[in-house]
Formats: structure tokens, sequence, C-alpha cells
């Protein structure tokens, strides 16, 4: 059932610069075993591309990241969009089903392709089936 | 085990041009999202058109505002809904003679805490009566 929402990253997106969710929310986004992200960009100029990468670590300073199974992200994030010319609003979703278990610490990472810029809201939501 | 049950949309929907999409009550968007697992039942029935197709797409969001179909993850939405009758030659229309029921079983990835549900006719020249309840299962304790 549903556990918890976090709106974990909400702040302007210079292109071409990696973003990462506050540290504060690393330990509260592994807590639960369901991971839901809504990644939404708003007041977009300049087309590019979107991506966001989710990673997990053990000891909250080495992360891996989850698509690649390695230090180093996939060239395509785990929510990967193509932005049209502003103005526009998208929209992407990445969804953990907890089959395959995270580590004890989540962060994410998004970027914006250059030339877009925009807002970048990625709100997580969180479930679980354990008692 | 069942949580809820919930008839989240009761009422006739006119025809008329462009096709009107109806939604579930938005009061209910934040319960339905509430629990993992979602069994939808959808009758259709007091038709005023010989025969057309019908569809009903889940949408999620995790602010209420901006919403992600669960069939494709994206804005737009898929051309065939999650529950689905279809107008095309040799398929299956709904029937004028009789009420239509139609079932869609959610059991997959985690869904965002606000779901909606959104249904059309596939023509402009249907209306008709929709109901639609949802029940709500969880396996956490």
């Amino acid at each position: 059932m549903l556990r918890r929402k976090l709106l974990v990253l909400d702040e302007f997106g210079p292109a071409g610069i990696i973003s990462t969710s506050h540290a504060r929310f690393n330990h509260s986004l592994g807590a639960f075993d369901q991971l839901a992200l809504m990644a939404v960009i708003e007041a977009q100029t300049g087309n590019g591309g979107f991506d966001l990468w989710v990673s997990h670590s053990a000891d909250n300073r080495l992360w891996i990241y989850q698509k690649s199974g390695t230090t180093t992200p996939s060239a395509a994030g785990d929510i990967s969009l193509s932005l049209p010319t502003s103005p526009s609003l998208a929209a992407g979703s990445y969804r953990n089903d907890g089959v395959m278990p995270l580590l004890a610490f989540v962060r994410i990472e998004v970027k914006l392709t250059s030339p877009a810029t925009g807002r970048i809201k990625v709100y997580a939501v969180q479930r679980d089936q354990g008692g | 085990m069942r949580r809820a049950n919930h008839l989240v949309f009761d009422d006739m929907v006119t025809k008329q041009s462009p096709a009107l999409t109806a939604y579930s009550r938005a009061k209910l968007n934040g319960k339905l999202g509430h629990f993992d697992q979602l069994a939808v039942m959808v009758l259709v029935d007091n038709l005023n058109n010989n025969t057309d197709g019908f569809d009903l797409w889940m949408a999620h969001s995790a602010d209420d505002r901006i919403w992600l179909y669960t069939a494709n993850g994206s804005l737009t939405r898929p051309t065939t809904g999650n529950v689905h009758w279809d107008v095309a030659a040799g398929a299956a229309p709904l029937l004028t003679t009789d009420t239509n029921i139609g079932t869609y079983l959610f059991a997959g990835a985690p869904l965002f805490d606000f779901v909606r549900f959104e249904m059309a006719f596939s023509s402009t020249n249907t209306g008709g009566h929709i109901r639609v309840y949802v029940t709500q299962r969880d396996q956490g304790a």
C-alpha cells in the first residue's frame, strides 16, 4: 500500500548540468520496496533531452546506477525524454516493482541536454507489501 | 485482502461532437491511489446507437494535476484503452440488446498516489449509461 510521497527535487535545471536529489532523502528513498518516480519539466526553453538516473548505495557514499549496474550511468536514463521546442510540458515515469531489491540508500540524478533549460520536479511515491 | 470498493462513475454520457471524454470523480483520485491492486468493472448500457466501440483508460499522477497513462507512461492517451470494445469489422463492439460488462485487473508496477479513469465512446454518435466500479486490494498487513 501507499507509504509515502516525497518531492525530492524541485529546481531550475540549467542545460547540461547534473542535479542530484538532496542527500537528506537518500535514506528515505531506500526505505520501502516499491518506488515510482514522476518527473515533470515545465517552463522549458530550447529543445533537447531530459534524463533521470536512479542510483543506490549500501554506504551512502559510493553509488551504483541501477540501470547499468555500475558506477557509470547508462547513456539513456531510467526516464529519458525528448523535449520539443518550447513552450511545452513534458513528464515521464519510472516504476520499480521491488522484485529486484534496492540497496539501503537511493538517490536521483537529472540532466537537461543542451540547449534545453526548464523547471524540473521529481516526485517519489513509495509503496510496500510488508506489514 | 480487499480494502475498498468504489463506484467511481455512474452517469449518462450523451452523444456530442467531438466525442466526450468522461472522468471518474475527482474526489476519489487520492483514494484510488492508496492501495496496490485495482480491479475495475465497467458496465455500459442504454445505448442510443446501433453499434459502437468504447474505451476506458487508467492514468496516474503524483501531483493530481499532470497525468500519465499507465499503459504507456506518457501524457498522450493510447489508442486502445485498458478496457476496450472495438467497433471494427469482425471485432466485438458494444451490444445494444444487453448490458455490456468489461473488466480490467491491475497488479503491476507501483502507481503514483493519485489515480483516475477516463472513458469515451469511439464515435460522436453514441450516448449511453456508464458505471465503473473499482475494488482495491492490498498484500500488506
